[in-house]
């Protein structure tokens, strides 16, 4: 293609010689890819058109300003300093083209990019050789050509440029639009869910107190086959009901979004490993009195150590409570412990972790994030269990 | 008398509970009481109001249906009538908030009534040993309490948990170092030491509980906890620290 192109070109122009092959040609040597074969090769072509225009007239200018006259160097010197000049100019367009392909590696990959290009390119090069053509038979003059040129090159670029501004704008709009509408909807399939959730849990209560006290009843009375029976049925049913309930347990009580958008994300990943999960909040918690970003960074932190610390351990819990005060809320995140830890004060310090207890990476982190904050403090313990406090005051 | 209180608002179920500590009180005849076992939680805050300074143990379920009141405010409201009130929950696992109410209440224990009725009878039982015990010796040890605020919050704690205090990294902040657990909160050193004079200065960034100091290092001037936690002390202080080692008849190595 990039030969074709030089040599249509070469048939009008008198300057051309072997190296506006080589060059040319070198400029294939930075297209690996085919897919902007053409995009390249076309833009290559173009490039050396226009710089080969106007690379003549800086040329001219050169020899003008050191007073050169044309006749004095029967035209040689003229040819090797306007190549040098054309070849600078191409080469500068490819090594541009590699770095912006490698910058935006993402436009390339756009279908529709590429294709934008393409015809563009296209059109500003038959319109060229149209307007030469039509130049040379009637003998117009080659300056009024290049203004034309110059002036049809401006009205494709801002054409093309309008064209894929008002494309993208359209396109983002939509997918705004729909992202609303998918997040809208699942607002309204979480609130369904938390609905039936509680329903769901307001009858495991009276079930299991019905069971009780039909219990007491059953043990009161003579009939041992009848006590066998009851003892195996609330055995199993007692081991379906705690068993597989703790993932959504009073999530619908935290309105703040970024902490419950945290803590679903990271129980779901704790269940995945088979990790017991249990979250614990008696009263509805609203907006707190932190940085969403802090908080979402620190119990993010909190809960991945969690789990690092409790994968190993067979029966491992994780729990995370929200305790509101009167001026205050609390949040516990906490986890079972293999092994009792030692030194406290050694956990907290950068770069001391403590693997296998999983408790160190991040821990440091955790405490830049809260120490200049001055209505937030925190706790840490490890008793039966490791435990990380954040206390929240309201301003 | 040690008093003792049930709220249970299932009918079988209060019997029961009724039952196990009418009977384990009367066996091992224990100086106690079943003083009010009742389904309304109201009836225990009416009780406490009329009768100060009870100390007593409490059987509490968590949820009562159709009443204003549910475990967790029925136990703040019972600390704050009985400070040293002895709190067990009793009710299904599903309903035991854990950390919450350790965070809140430091209740005593926990009885999960899903277990089996073997099982809760048990845990009742020891629990009512548990708490004679602490009521009989209560006298002979009083226990020195210490306590810091965190969003106008009191939390308590025994004395003999306290190993030191330390200045924070950030202005108004302090660290608080117990035997297993870790605490910040807001308060100014010169504060605290005023605040609690069992403590003692040893570093304009140290107060500590000279009670359970393990070994001090005269030469570098270090003083050791049994953890291995470790303060500076001044060279000035060194000198009281000393006086008062030797006056307490503290156990303390020096080296």
């Amino acid at each position: 293609m990039a030969l074709f192109l030089t040599g249509l070109y070469m048939l009008y122009d008198d300057y051309s010689d072997i190296e506006t092959f080589i060059v040319n040609l070198g400029l294939l040597w930075f297209v690996r890819n085919k897919k902007y074969f053409i995009v390249t090769s076309l833009t290559a072509t173009l490039a050396y058109i226009l710089f080969s225009f106007f690379g003549n007239l800086a040329t001219e200018t050169i020899f003008h300003m050191f007073n050169w006259g044309l006749d004095q160097w029967s035209g040689w010197l003229f040819e090797v300093v306007g190549e040098s000049v054309v070849t600078a100019c191409m080469l500068a367009v490819a090594i541009s083209f590699r770095l912006i392909h490698k910058r935006h590696p993402q436009q390339f990959a756009d279908e529709v990019m590429l294709n934008v290009i393409v015809s563009a390119l296209a059109v500003v090069a038959i319109a060229f050789f149209a307007i030469t053509t039509a130049a040379d038979n009637y003998n117009i003059g080659s300056g009024f050509l290049g203004i034309l040129m110059i002036i049809l090159v401006a009205i494709l670029m801002i054409n093309g440029g309008t064209f894929i501004y008002l494309f993208y704008s359209y396109t983002m709009r939509v997918q705004a639009q729909r992202q609303a509408l998918e997040r809208h909807q699942y607002d309204i399939y979480v609130k369904n869910l938390e609905k039936s959730y509680q329903n769901l849990r307001k009858f495991r209560h009276d079930y299991q107190n019905i069971l009780l006290s039909l219990g007491e009843y059953i043990h009161e009375d003579d009939n041992q086959e009848l006590k066998q029976y009851f003892d195996q049925v609330v055995n199993r049913s007692q081991q379906s009901l705690t068993r597989d309930f703790g993932h959504f347990d009073n999530l619908e009580q935290i309105k703040d979004k970024s902490l419950k958008a945290i803590i679903q994300n990271k129980f779901s990943i704790a269940r995945q490993a088979g990790i017991q999960v249990r979250l614990e909040a008696n009263d509805a918690v609203g907006q707190l009195a932190i940085d969403p970003v802090t908080l979402a960074r620190c119990s993010g932190i909190l809960l991945d150590n969690a789990i690092d610390a409790v994968k190993g351990q067979s029966g491992g819990q994780i729990a995370v409570a929200v305790v509101k005060y009167p001026k205050m809320v609390e949040l516990i995140f906490s986890n079972s412990l293999r092994a009792p830890i030692e030194r406290l004060d050694e956990l907290m310090v950068a770069g001391n972790t403590s693997k296998g207890q999983g408790h160190g990476q991040g821990l440091a982190t955790v405490r830049e994030l809260l120490d200049p904050l001055d209505n937030v403090t925190y706790e840490i313990a490890a008793r039966q269990r490791f435990e990380f406090v954040i206390s929240i005051e309201s301003e | 008398m040690l008093k003792t209180f049930v709220v249970e608002d299932d009918p079988e179920q209060l019997a029961t509970l009724k039952q196990i500590i009418t009977n384990h009180i009367m066996i091992n005849d224990f100086d106690m009481g079943l003083t009010l076992a009742t389904s309304r939680a109201q009836d225990i805050l009416d009780y406490l109001q009329t009768n100060p300074a009870v100390e007593g143990l409490y059987f509490l379920d968590i949820e009562y249906t159709g009443q204003a009141l549910n475990g967790l405010e029925l136990a703040t409201k019972i600390r704050e009538l009985d400070v040293n009130a002895k709190i067990v929950f009793v009710s299904t696992h599903s309903e035991m908030a854990f950390l919450t109410f350790e965070r809140r209440i430091e209740p005593l224990d926990f009885v999960v009534k899903d277990l089996g009725q073997d099982t809760v009878k048990a845990k009742v039982e020891k629990d009512i040993r548990v708490a004679y015990e602490r009521y009989t010796k209560q006298g002979v040890v009083s226990k020195a309490m210490f306590s810091y605020s965190k969003g106008g919050q009191l939390f308590n704690l025994p004395l003999d948990q306290v190993l030191f205090i330390e200045t924070g990294t950030s202005r108004n902040k302090l660290v608080l170092h117990l035997t297993e657990r870790i605490v910040q909160y807001n308060g100014k050193i010169s504060d605290e030491t005023v605040a609690h004079p069992e403590l003692f200065r040893v570093h304009k960034s140290f107060l500590v509980n000279p009670q359970k100091l393990v070994r001090v290092d005269k030469q570098n001037q270090l003083g050791y906890f049994e953890n291995g936690e470790s303060v500076d002390i001044a060279i000035r202080k060194m000198h009281d620290l000393l006086a008062l080692i030797k006056k307490s008849q503290l156990s303390v190595e020096l080296s």
